[in-house]
C-alpha cells in the first residue's frame, strides 16, 4: 500500500515538473553582452565619441556654431553669425570609418580615419572599456593678408587621439580623451607647434531619446597662453535615423585643430556659442 | 527481505520505462522567428535564427526561448534602438513561451501526410511582462522533419514597450510575428 502511494507521488510530481523542465531544456549560455550605444552620436559635443557607425552607413553631419551670446541683442545674441561644417562620414566596416569635411571657419578642409580597437563587453570575455583611435588631418585655406605665402605643408595640422569610454550603466557613460595636435606652422605670438591635451566628458540619459552631455578639454601644454580650454555642455535628441545635438561652448571650431588648441573665447566671460550638430544616417549597404 | 526488493525493483523498472516515454521530446535549436510591422514612415522587419523550441510528444506541452539581442535588422540603427530603447535587451535578455497544444495527438503527428492545425494556449514573456497567449500552430511534413509554423499579432503596449511621440510615425503599435520550427523526427 505504502509502495503504491510512493509510486503515485513520483508520477504526479513528474507531470507537474514537465512544463518547467521543458523550458530549462532550452537554457543556453547568455551570449556576451556588448556595450552598444555608449553615446548616441559619433560626436560627444565638439569632439568625437568612441562610437562608429555600422558597416555601410553613410552619415551626413551638419554642424553650426553661432556667434557668442554676449555679442548682444544687436547680433541677436550671436544668431546673426554662423559657422558651418558639413561632413560625409562612411563606415567601411563596423570598426572603421572614413570621413571628409569642410568648415567655413578659417575655410578648413578636414579628413579623418577612425578605428574602433576594443568594445566594452561582459560575459565569457570581459572588457571594461571601449577604445577607439582617431587620426585627423586638416588644411586651412584661409588667405593671409600679411604677404606670407604658406606652402601646402604649412597649412596642415594633424591630430592623434585615443578615446576611452565606459558605459557605467544604461544612463551614465564616461569618456577620457588623451589628445595630441601638431601644427606645421605657428604664428609669431605662439610658442609651440604641439599641443597636448586631455579631454573628459560624459553623458547622462534623461529619457530614452534625450541625453545631457558635458565635455572639457584640458590643455596640458598649449601653443600659446592666449588659448583657453574648450568647455561644452549639450543635449542629444534622437529621433529614429536622426541625432540632434544642441550645445553651448566657448569653441568656435568644430574640428580638433580648432577647438583643442585654438579656442580663444572665455567660457566664464560669456563668450559662449550656441550650436547644433545634426546627423542623418543612410544605410547604403 | 527479498520478497520486498522484487516489487521495488519491478516498480523502478516500470518508472524508468515510464520516464523514457516522458522524455520523447523534439527540439529545434535554430528556429526562426521573424517580425514585421508597418508604420506610416517605414516598415520594420527583423529575424532571429537562433531561437529554440521544444515539444513534448506525450503531453503536447511546448516551450520556446530566444535572446532578443539576436534579432537582426536591415538598418543597423534600428537594431541599436530596438535593443537600447524599446526591448531593453540588456535588462530583459530573453523572450519565452510555455504552453500546451490542445488535443495534441502524437499518433496523428507521427503519420502526418497533410497539414494539421491545433490551437495552442500558454504564457508569453517578453520585456519582463507575461501575458496569456492564444494562437494556432500548423504542422506539416518536410522531408524527414516535422515543420511547425505559427503566426500571430502582438500589441507592443501589452508588453510595456512605450513608443515616444517623436517616433510614433516610425513604429507600429501592432507587430506580426512568424515562428518557424523544424523538428527532426525520431
Amino acid at each position: 500500500m505504502r509502495l503504491l502511494a510512493i509510486l503515485f507521488l513520483c508520477c504526479f510530481s513528474m507531470t507537474a515538473l514537465a512544463q518547467d523542465d521543458l523550458l530549462s531544456m532550452l537554457e543556453e549560455e547568455l551570449p556576451d553582452q556588448l556595450a552598444t550605444a555608449t553615446f548616441k552620436g559619433t560626436r560627444l559635443i565638439n569632439g568625437h565619441s568612441i562610437e562608429t557607425r555600422r558597416e555601410g552607413t553613410l552619415d551626413f553631419i551638419i554642424s553650426h556654431r553661432f556667434g557668442t551670446l554676449n555679442s548682444g541683442a544687436y547680433n541677436l545674441w550671436g544668431l546673426d553669425n554662423a559657422n558651418i561644417r558639413f561632413g560625409l562620414e562612411y563606415a567601411v566596416t563596423d570598426r572603421f570609418t572614413l570621413a571628409l569635411g569642410r568648415s567655413s571657419f578659417q575655410k578648413v578642409y578636414d579628413g579623418y580615419l577612425k578605428f574602433r580597437l576594443l568594445q566594452q563587453r561582459k560575459g565569457q570575455r570581459n572588457v571594461p572599456v571601449s577604445v577607439t583611435v582617431l587620426g585627423t588631418t586638416s588644411v586651412k585655406t584661409l588667405k593671409r593678408f600679411d604677404g606670407f605665402e604658406p606652402s601646402f605643408a604649412d597649412k596642415l595640422a594633424n591630430t592623434g587621439q585615443v578615446l576611452i569610454a565606459r558605459k557605467m550603466n544604461d544612463k551614465l557613460s564616461l569618456q577620457l580623451m588623451p589628445t595630441y595636435v601638431h601644427y606645421n606652422l605657428i604664428e609669431a605670438n605662439e610658442s609651440a607647434n604641439d599641443v597636448l591635451a586631455v579631454g573628459f566628458g560624459g553623458r547622462m540619459k534623461v529619457s530614452k531619446q534625450v541625453t545631457i552631455n558635458a565635455e572639457y578639454y584640458y590643455q596640458v601644454s598649449d601653443k600659446g597662453s592666449q588659448y583657453n580650454d574648450a568647455i561644452a555642455l549639450g543635449v542629444d535628441i534622437e529621433t529614429g535615423g536622426h541625432v540632434f545635438q544642441l550645445q553651448f561652448t566657448n569653441a568656435t571650431a568644430m574640428i580638433e585643430r580648432g577647438f583643442v588648441g585654438e579656442t580663444t573665447n572665455d567660457f566664464f566671460g560669456g563668450d559662449i556659442h550656441f550650436g547644433f550638430n545634426i546627423s542623418r544616417a543612410f544605410q547604403l549597404k | 527481505m527479498t520478497k520486498m526488493t522484487l516489487p521495488i525493483a519491478c516498480s523502478m523498472i516500470a518508472m524508468l520505462i515510464c520516464s523514457t516515454s516522458f522524455s520523447q521530446k523534439l527540439i529545434d535549436k535554430s528556429a526562426t522567428i521573424t517580425f514585421f510591422s508597418e508604420a506610416p514612415m517605414e516598415n520594420i522587419a527583423a529575424t532571429n535564427s537562433d531561437a529554440q523550441g521544444v515539444i513534448d510528444m506525450e503531453t503536447g506541452t511546448v516551450a520556446v526561448s530566444m535572446y532578443m539581442s539576436r534579432f537582426k535588422f536591415e538598418k543597423s540603427l534600428m537594431q541599436e534602438h530596438f535593443n537600447e530603447n524599446y526591448i531593453e535587451s540588456e535588462k530583459f535578455p530573453k523572450a519565452t513561451f510555455t504552453g500546451n497544444i490542445t488535443d495534441f495527438d502524437k499518433r496523428q503527428i507521427k503519420k502526418i501526410d497533410q497539414d494539421l492545425s491545433y490551437p495552442v494556449m500558454g504564457k508569453m514573456t517578453m520585456h519582463g511582462v507575461t501575458n496569456d497567449f492564444e494562437g494556432e500552430v500548423k504542422f506539416s511534413k518536410e522531408g524527414n522533419s516535422l515543420k511547425a509554423v505559427t503566426e500571430f499579432t502582438i500589441s507592443i503596449a501589452d508588453y510595456d514597450v512605450d513608443i515616444p511621440k517623436m517616433v510614433i510615425m516610425n513604429i507600429a503599435e501592432e507587430v506580426l510575428v512568424t515562428a518557424i520550427f523544424n523538428f527532426e523526427m525520431p
